[in-house]
């Protein structure tokens, strides 16, 4: 059954045709994450879940047919990241700091989903506040990857990917950052679509780098990605980065894509021999296929390009330094049980912040630095003088072309405990999926291949601004028999 | 960077670091610096800085109340536990 099923579309006509009903669907995903050992759940929702499933049964029962307009994730189990905020459920941020935090609203795209008839499993595991690449910084261990027990699913939406990825839930939100939904959803082998900045509102999302956090998508299919995408964008008062505009709106005109004028950006400066030669060929010859149906290559320089780890992490780091001032145990933020017997408030901040992983400390401490009197101009505002530039870089690559093709990581998923000592070289494998992020464009991971051992490679695809539709397009485009 | 300078650095965060962490945190956090050292050699007289890459228009509604974390509000204001 679920073998055959690769989209959201099908589910519903095996509803529709009474192959399948919701609440035998859901019950499925719920047993398979409860007897799984990959640690990508933090909370399960297992009564909850069963009464939407039985709620959207109903609909189903009266309706007769699937109410896709209405309803469209009518059904449908998912998965969210536990960074978004879902009313009176733990919402943890994989952090100690709020291991019984409650919020008392749900984030508008959590809201969507609900009212779109979509089920919600559980909140996935993820390193804390976002802030890593491999999941291993979470407070409540790490993800491990769903085909390799001896590797990382990645991060930070790791356990996002690895619940889609292992069919512990049909599709999942994630939050990306600096390319923390499409390098676990590459590592894992599904699709990770990072929307525009301000695509989809950010209102309870909690804030990591709040002019790079975006919410994105992990799922099975371009169709499925795309229908997602309709149901959690369009502009939300809530959220005042929100771009006010309506849902993104799937194609459904089945025209054929047009490869011929299609132009392919490749950067220059991007040598086979900085990636792993699996990954380097995998996406190399990702690029000759889309030639051979027809595309044209424009190589592109990117001058600013390799400047773009170290403008990333200082405006992350330093928008993560303010960010998280907020967790003191007063505002937000559980009070450790020291905290009560502090002399001063100082002490009472430190002890309650001491809960923080050390990853969180070592980005604060940076994040404080770049900021600190004195410096800032030489780190935050030089940061954000090169981040023009990078943008600048992509404009001038749209006029030569229409979407630029890379890698998403220089390697597949490494070893569970490989990286841990070394957080600079962590840094630098952001390298290519950091840029977008910065200028604020979409951008999608597709899977590419496998390397010898079986491991998933994901090539990234970056497209102008607002032009998810092209990415999706040409994601769609290669599925058809003619492109094979 | 100086294991002074990361327990000044701390102190300025509200953070409270073990010996252990502090001496690792040195090492790494001069590692990244020292990595980042390149953004200096960039020529960026006269370039603004790029804060948000979103639209640049400020989006305003009107303050109007409703609801919020209500369980908690008391007399319009929220309760807290005491801090000292």
């Amino acid at each position: 059954m679920k073998t055959s099923m690769r989209t959201i579309s099908q589910i519903h006509d095996a509803f529709d045709r009474r192959e399948l009903s919701p609440i035998e669907f859901t019950r499925g995903f719920l047993a398979r994450a409860q007897a799984s050992k990959l640690n990508a759940y933090l909370t399960l929702f297992a009564d909850r879940a069963m009464a939407q499933a039985r709620h959207a049964q109903e609909i189903l029962d009266r309706e007769g047919v699937t109410p896709r307009q209405r309803h469209p994730l009518l059904g449908i189990p998912l998965a969210l990241k536990d960074n978004l905020a879902l009313q009176g459920q733990r919402t943890t941020c994989g952090s100690k700091m709020l291991a019984d935090y409650k919020p008392p609203y749900s984030a508008t795209v959590v809201r969507r989903l609900e009212a779109a008839g979509a089920v919600i499993l559980g909140k996935t595991n993820l390193d804390e506040f976002g802030m890593g690449g491999s999941n291993e910084n979470s407070a409540f261990g790490p993800v491990i990857h769903p085909t390799h027990s001896d590797r990382v699913a990645g991060g930070s939406s790791g356990g996002s990917a690895a619940a889609v990825a292992a069919d512990l839930a049909w599709a999942a939100l994630g939050s990306d950052t600096g390319g923390s939904v499409r390098q676990p959803a590459a590592f894992c082998g599904i699709l990770g679509l990072k929307p525009t900045y301000g695509k989809i509102s950010r209102s309870g999302l909690v804030a990591f780098a709040s002019s790079l956090d975006t919410v994105g998508i992990l799922a099975r299919s371009p169709q499925d990605a795309e229908l997602l995408l309709s149901v959690c964008s369009g502009g939300d008062e809530l959220d005042a980065t929100s771009l006010p505009e309506a849902p993104y709106a799937p194609d459904e005109s089945g025209t054929p894509f047009e490869w011929s004028g299609l132009r392919l950006g490749v950067a220059s400066d991007i040598s086979e021999s900085d990636l792993d030669p699996e990954v380097a060929r995998a996406v190399r010859l990702f690029q000759e296929r889309l030639c051979g149906l027809g595309a044209s290559r424009v190589v592109l320089d990117f001058p600013h390009a390799s400047q773009a780890v170290a403008v990333y992490y200082l405006i992350a780091m330093a928008e993560a330094s303010s960010n998280l001032s907020r967790f003191d145990g007063v505002r937000f933020g559980s009070r450790a049980p020291e905290a009560e017997s502090a002399s001063d408030l100082k002490g009472f901040y430190q002890k309650v912040r001491s809960q923080f992983g050390s990853e969180v400390k070592r980005r604060i401490l940076l994040g404080t630095f770049a900021l600190s009197s004195g410096y800032r101009d030489a780190f935050f505002r030089r940061a954000a003088q090169v981040r023009r530039l990078i943008a600048r870089d992509f404009d001038s690559a749209w006029s030569r072309a229409d979407v630029l093709v890379l890698p998403v990581a220089p390697e597949p998923a490494f070893r569970l405990g490989e990286r841990n000592s070394d957080p600079l070289k962590m840094y630098l494998a952001d390298r290519f999926t950091v840029p977008a992020n910065l200028a604020g464009l979409p951008a999608l991971s597709i899977p590419c291949g496998t390397t010898s051992e079986g491991l998933p490679i994901g090539v990234q695809l970056i497209a102008p601004a607002g032009r998810e539709d092209l990415l999706l397009s040409i994601a769609r485009a290669l599925e058809t028999p003619e492109a094979e | 960077m100086s294991e002074g300078r990361i327990a000044a650095l701390a102190e300025l965060a509200r953070l409270e670091l073990t010996a252990e962490e502090s001496a690792r945190f040195s090492g790494q956090i001069e590692a990244v610096l020292s990595a980042f050292q390149s953004l200096a050699q960039v020529s960026v007289e006269g370039v603004e800085p790029l804060y948000h890459p979103g639209h640049s228009e400020m989006v305003l509604r009107e303050d109007s109340p409703r609801d919020s974390d209500s369980e908690r509000l008391e007399v319009g204001a929220f309760r807290v536990p005491p801090v000292l």
